[in-house]
């Protein structure tokens, strides 16, 4: 169901006092995009934050969209930014989008932009993400979005704070065949659902690395400010490889294989058995490298599994998820035309579902799309920081038990592990100075 | 790496006197600390003492671990150890490093002064505050104090950030210090006031309320910051006044957007939906000429569901702007309260069409009967835009009452009406209009017969069988005939015996007129079985030449081979030339087919490539020789290739042949993949070529 545009203008959107000194430049609409069909005053004011492989996927998403502008980016490695910009004023037809080194002068000096694509990289999208949302912007953050579960505490209460929009990018929760299942489950169609299995990544391990790559040169800042990249992680000295996606795979900067896919796919578990708003509850160890076959559970009764699946029993795609319940199963992944059913008749009613779902959500089935509805109508959207931070948690948490090698009980009221320390050492890591969430 | 391996690589380091990249043991590049050269022999290095010591030392806990990275946990034992690493003078920067790691985990009071010593270390000052931070120690908080006074530079604002970390009631003085220190650098101020704001005491609020007067505008959004963690700090446990007192402070700011707007939700919410408090600002600010404001009483609206909010919202509706109106139409639909039914059916029936559809696709939203009458009349309405939005919503409403006004809508005497309850009752999934949509396909209204006879095909099942026939059997005009014929076959094929229906079916076929008869054998066709095909056979002399037609185009799509003997004599015999095609094609297709062996596809195939004339056909058996494993296909499909008009189906044919055959005869695949290379140039097909050639050349 497509969203209608509505006419509400450009000053709508303009979130300044008279304090602030810029003035945003109105262009005419032939001058934007390809069709104009969307007057100049309804543009969402769009700029990026570490826009990188990832980042430019999701660029290529936004920049088709008639509501968006894209005006600027801001990037520690000049390259990518300078790609983006490529990227950016090949679309336009011309040379107006800007590049920025230094985010604190970004947000600073930005203040015509309404919303960030933030993909810095897993170390840094939480805090940029609060530095963005401080500084007035909606966020569009990639995963996974926090690394402690004290990031992602942050990343609600700032949102919050300051009544920010924020997606993170969870893509398949705006997706037909994800909704089919998560529908299908919420509506009883499954019976009483008592296991879900949830996809993490077979490649890397739970246990992450601390070693230091060999010291190259550091390169001139201007390329790339290493200092800056690091941002709150802790020092070591500068090797080209990390800023190249060597990066996955450390402690320090990576939130191992559960949560390389288990971002994805823990989210669109709980978001499905209702259980967006809290954390699994238990985690039960397994004596391997990844955490396959950890059994968590929530304070609902229902079992979420962490499946690698080499050999493919559950699944036939990436980042799935299956729901088992009394009266049946589905399960889905990247690439299935539709879901798997234990029973064909499943599927007679998938496109009713997947349009009520539209209809009485009024979400688009587009991600960014929502993300931009909600940037005009100040709702939440599907993938808020609430159903970010939960699910991430369950992540750290699910990372810890392997850490720890014990299992695990964890109180999602108070946001702790029940009466052990030794876990809740793990919620949080110092920020190297200057940076604080 | 193993336990042995461990130990073998701590004698090679001790021995060299480096370390091996082993975790907490990754050496520092080109480090050579604690190596001393001995004059009397060149080119060798001799190491200290101490650090012998710390080698021994930092070998003996990584010999004490399984699993070498850091964040398993080190036994409680070894706190000594670490703190021994950080307070050597020979341990590197990285031992150092990686000792703080270790005592982030498991280090207590007795670490706090070794990790306190670094706090001024530019090079370490960080790592120690990541092991201080978790220690639930206020011996802690006291270090940090006191380090306060003693650190400058970068690791003065870590400290502080540390101490706002930990909440350290007894640092707002030490912070106020700071603050009113004009050496302060700007960076130790600004995180002093982020520090005051986490640790949110009235004492802090006060602080930061005063540093409102003094703060330069360059730090003020960390007043903000401290003073909302302050208000919320307060709102958590309770103190409301506090909270509120902040929030209006906040408000009263010409501060930013995020602020203020912010502000503004903090005081609505921490006032409560009292009429005096909360609601009153609400209602205010929902008459707002500032935008900003106004969105933020709507968006705080979303996180208050009592209905006196509903009220307010709807009562403000009356009196806004378009642009606003549909905001707030926004807000009320996320909102979910049925009490907002009536304002947004007014708001449906009247005025600008974007207000108009925003109140139409809010009702599903809502999701309650209520909203059923104002959907159903503007589906008349003559605005197509909004009666589509209301068709969509209503098909939306989860409710008996929808779909009693659906079946009202079916009982119409108006076509329309009734063409677009269909729409709704496929739509809304309405299986028990099944008996309903069978009486209006026997009824007198032939626009709308057809569209009932689909849905009775998508709902129904097999129980609908004998009354769609018998409605079949009725029918004279094609397009009643062919929506019978449609819905007919879709029932038969929700059972697990389609072809079970075979004899029901041909009893009926005397006495059909040639239409009917046709639609029939179209039915017979899509369910299979033997009995089907003997029937098709029958009709292909039958006296009518339409039923013939339509016999032979059935033939010519069967799914199984038992019609290849029938499909291969009309290829060869008929006289008419579609008819010969068809055949043709019908047979090649059929090669296709699992269940054969691969001889019977290649005589198949053969027998086909004797008839072939056209390229559309070379082209259609390219693409069954593909499924077949054997050296025959692969060189028939090879005597293709060097034509144009077939080059890049006998490419494909080829490769996928060949795949399958390559490990039992990888020298005529060899030949013939150095063929299609030269060929083709195709990417997939070559990729998938070389692939192979590669395998077979192995």
């Amino acid at each position: 169901m497509q969203k209608k545009q509505t006419n509400l203008s450009r000053r709508a959107f303009l979130k300044r006092t008279a304090a602030l000194a810029a003035v945003p430049c109105i262009v005419p609409s032939s001058v934007f995009g390809r069709n104009g069909a969307v007057p100049p005053s309804e543009r969402i004011i769009l700029g990026g934050l570490g826009v990188g492989n990832r980042g430019s996927h999701d660029l290529r998403w936004m920049l088709p969209e008639p509501d968006v502008h894209f005006v600027a980016t801001c990037d520690v490695q000049k390259s990518r930014a300078e790609r983006v910009k490529q990227i950016v004023d090949t679309r336009y037809g011309n040379k107006d989008c800007r590049i920025y080194h230094d985010t604190r002068e970004f947000l600073a000096e930005r203040t015509d932009i309404d919303a960030l694509l933030v993909t810095t990289g897993d170390r840094w999208h939480a805090l940029a993400s609060i530095m963005a949302m401080r500084a007035g912007k909606d966020v569009y953050s990639e995963k996974p979005s926090s690394m402690t579960i004290a990031e992602g505490q942050a990343v609600v209460d700032t949102a919050k704070r300051y009544r920010r929009i924020y997606q993170t990018g969870t893509q398949r929760l705006s997706e037909g065949n994800f909704t089919y299942c998560n529908e299908m489950l919420r509506l009883g169609r499954l019976g009483e659902v008592h296991t879900v299995r949830a996809h993490i990544a077979p490649w890397d391990a739970a246990e992450m690395r601390h070693d230091w790559l060999e010291a190259e040169p550091l390169p001139p800042e201007q390329e790339v400010d290493w200092d800056a990249w690091l941002g709150p992680c802790p020092w070591r000295p500068y090797n080209s490889a990390y800023t190249r996606g060597g990066w996955r795979g450390f402690y320090d900067f990576h939130t191992s294989c559960i949560g390389e896919w288990g971002a994805h796919t823990f989210a669109q578990c709980q978001v499905g058995m209702g259980a967006a708003d809290t954390s699994a509850i238990e985690y039960n160890y397994v004596n391997n490298e990844s955490g396959d076959g950890m059994v968590t559970k929530f304070a609902n009764g229902i079992k979420m599994v962490l499946e690698r699946d080499m050999d493919n029993k559950y699944f036939h795609g990436s980042c799935a998820i299956r729901y088992e319940g009394t009266k049946g199963w589905v399960s889905v992944g990247d690439g299935y035309s539709k879901p798997d059913v234990s029973d064909p008749a499943m599927l007679d009613d998938f496109r009713k579902l997947v349009y009520d779902y539209q209809a009485r959500t009024g979400r688009a089935m587009s991600h960014v799309r929502n993300f931009l509805d909600c940037v005009k109508s100040r709702r939440q959207t599907v993938a808020n920081p609430v159903v970010m931070h939960r699910s991430m948690t369950t992540v750290h948490a699910a990372n810890i038990c392997m850490w720890l090698k014990r299992d695990l009980r964890f109180d999602p009221e108070k946001e702790e592990f029940v009466n052990d320390p030794q876990a809740n050492r793990f919620r949080s890591r110092a920020m190297r100075e200057p940076w604080i969430i | 790496m193993t336990r042995r391996q461990t130990g073998s690589a701590v004698v090679r380091c001790v021995s060299r006197g480096l370390y091996n990249n082993v975790g907490w043991g990754s050496p520092h590049h080109n480090s050579t600390d604690g190596l001393k050269a001995d004059p009397t022999k060149k080119g060798n290095l001799t190491m200290s003492k101490s650090r012998i010591q710390i080698i021994m030392i930092v070998a003996l806990i990584l010999a004490g671990t399984v699993r070498l990275s850091a964040q398993t946990v080190p036994p409680k034992s070894d706190e000594d150890k670490l703190i021994a690493v950080i307070q050597s003078n020979d341990a590197t920067h990285k031992e150092k490093v990686d000792a703080c790691r270790g005592l982030a985990l498991i280090g207590t009071k007795k670490a706090v002064a070794p990790l306190a010593a670094l706090l001024g270390d530019e090079k370490l000052s960080h790592m120690a505050r990541y092991a201080l931070e978790p220690i639930k120690d206020p011996a802690v908080d006291e270090a940090l104090r006191e380090a306060l006074g003693k650190v400058k530079g970068k690791p003065l604002v870590g400290v502080i950030g540390s101490i706002g970390v930990r909440r350290d009631a007894q640092a707002v003085q030490p912070l106020l210090s700071i603050l009113m220190n004009n050496q302060a650098p700007p960076e130790a101020m600004g995180m002093a006031v982020r520090a005051l704001g986490q640790i949110g005491t009235t004492e802090a609020a006060q602080v930061l309320k005063t540093s409102l007067d003094h703060a330069p505008a360059e730090g003020m959004p960390d007043v903000y910051e401290g003073l909302f963690r302050c208000a919320e700090r307060f709102a958590a446990e309770g103190n409301r006044s506090a909270a509120i007192d902040i929030y209006d402070t906040l408000l009263a700011q010409n501060a930013s957007h995020q602020v203020r707007g912010g502000a503004l939700r903090g005081a609505i919410l921490t006032h409560g939906k009292s009429a005096k408090g909360g609601l009153a600002l609400l209602k205010k600010h929902l008459q707002n000429d500032d935008y900003i404001m106004f969105s933020a009483a709507c968006q705080t609206a979303l996180e208050m569901p009592d209905t006196e909010v509903t009220q307010a919202l709807t009562t403000a509706l009356n009196n806004l702007p378009a642009d606003n109106k549909i905001l707030v139409i926004w807000t009320l639909g996320k909102r979910g309260d049925p009490a907002a039914i009536p304002a947004l059916s007014a708001a449906a029936n009247d005025g600008e069409k974007s207000v108009r559809i925003a109140a139409i696709e809010a009702m599903p939203q809502i999701g309650h009967a209520s909203a059923v009458p104002v959907l159903t009349d503007l589906l008349g309405d003559k605005d197509s835009e909004i009666s589509q939005a209301a068709q969509q919503a209503l098909a939306a409403i989860p409710s008996e009452a929808a779909d009693a006004a659906v079946m009202a809508m079916l009982n119409n005497t108006q076509t329309e009406p009734r063409l677009t309850a269909l729409e709704l009752i496929g739509r809304r999934r309405m299986y028990d209009s099944v008996p309903a949509l069978l009486k209006v396909a026997a009824g007198p209204d032939a626009k709308v017969r057809p569209a009932a006879l689909k849905r009775v095909g998508e709902l129904g099942g097999p129980g609908e069988f004998p009354e769609l026939l018998d409605l079949l059997m009725q029918y004279e005009s094609r397009q009643d005939l062919d929506a019978a014929e449609q819905a007919l076959s879709a029932v038969c094929t929700k059972t697990d015996n389609p072809a079970s229906y075979s004899s029901r079916l041909t009893s009926r076929m005397s006495d059909a007129t040639p239409a009917q008869k046709s639609a029939l054998l179209r039915v017979l066709g899509v369910i299979g079985g033997a009995k089907a095909l003997e029937a098709v056979r029958d009709a292909m002399d039958d006296s009518n030449a339409q039923v013939r037609d339509t016999a032979v185009r059935v033939l010519c799509s069967w799914k199984t081979s038992d019609a290849a003997p029938n499909l291969l004599a009309l290829a060869k015999n008929s006289s008419d030339s579609a008819r010969k095609t068809a055949a043709l094609r019908g047979y090649i297709n059929l090669i296709r087919n699992d269940e054969l062996s691969t001889e019977k596809k290649l005589e198949m195939s053969r027998q086909a490539a004797a008839l072939i004339e056209r390229n559309e056909e070379k082209k259609l058996l390219l693409g069954a020789l593909s499924t077949i494993p054997s050296k025959e296909a692969l060189s028939m499909a090879m005597a293709h290739l060097d034509e144009p008009a077939t080059r890049d189906e006998a490419s494909f044919a080829a490769v996928a042949i060949s795949e399958k055959i390559v490990e039992q005869n990888p020298k005529q695949v060899a030949d013939a993949l150095q063929k299609v290379l030269k060929a083709t140039d195709n990417r997939n097909v070559r990729r998938r070529a070389r692939q192979t050639l590669d395998k077979a050349r192995r």
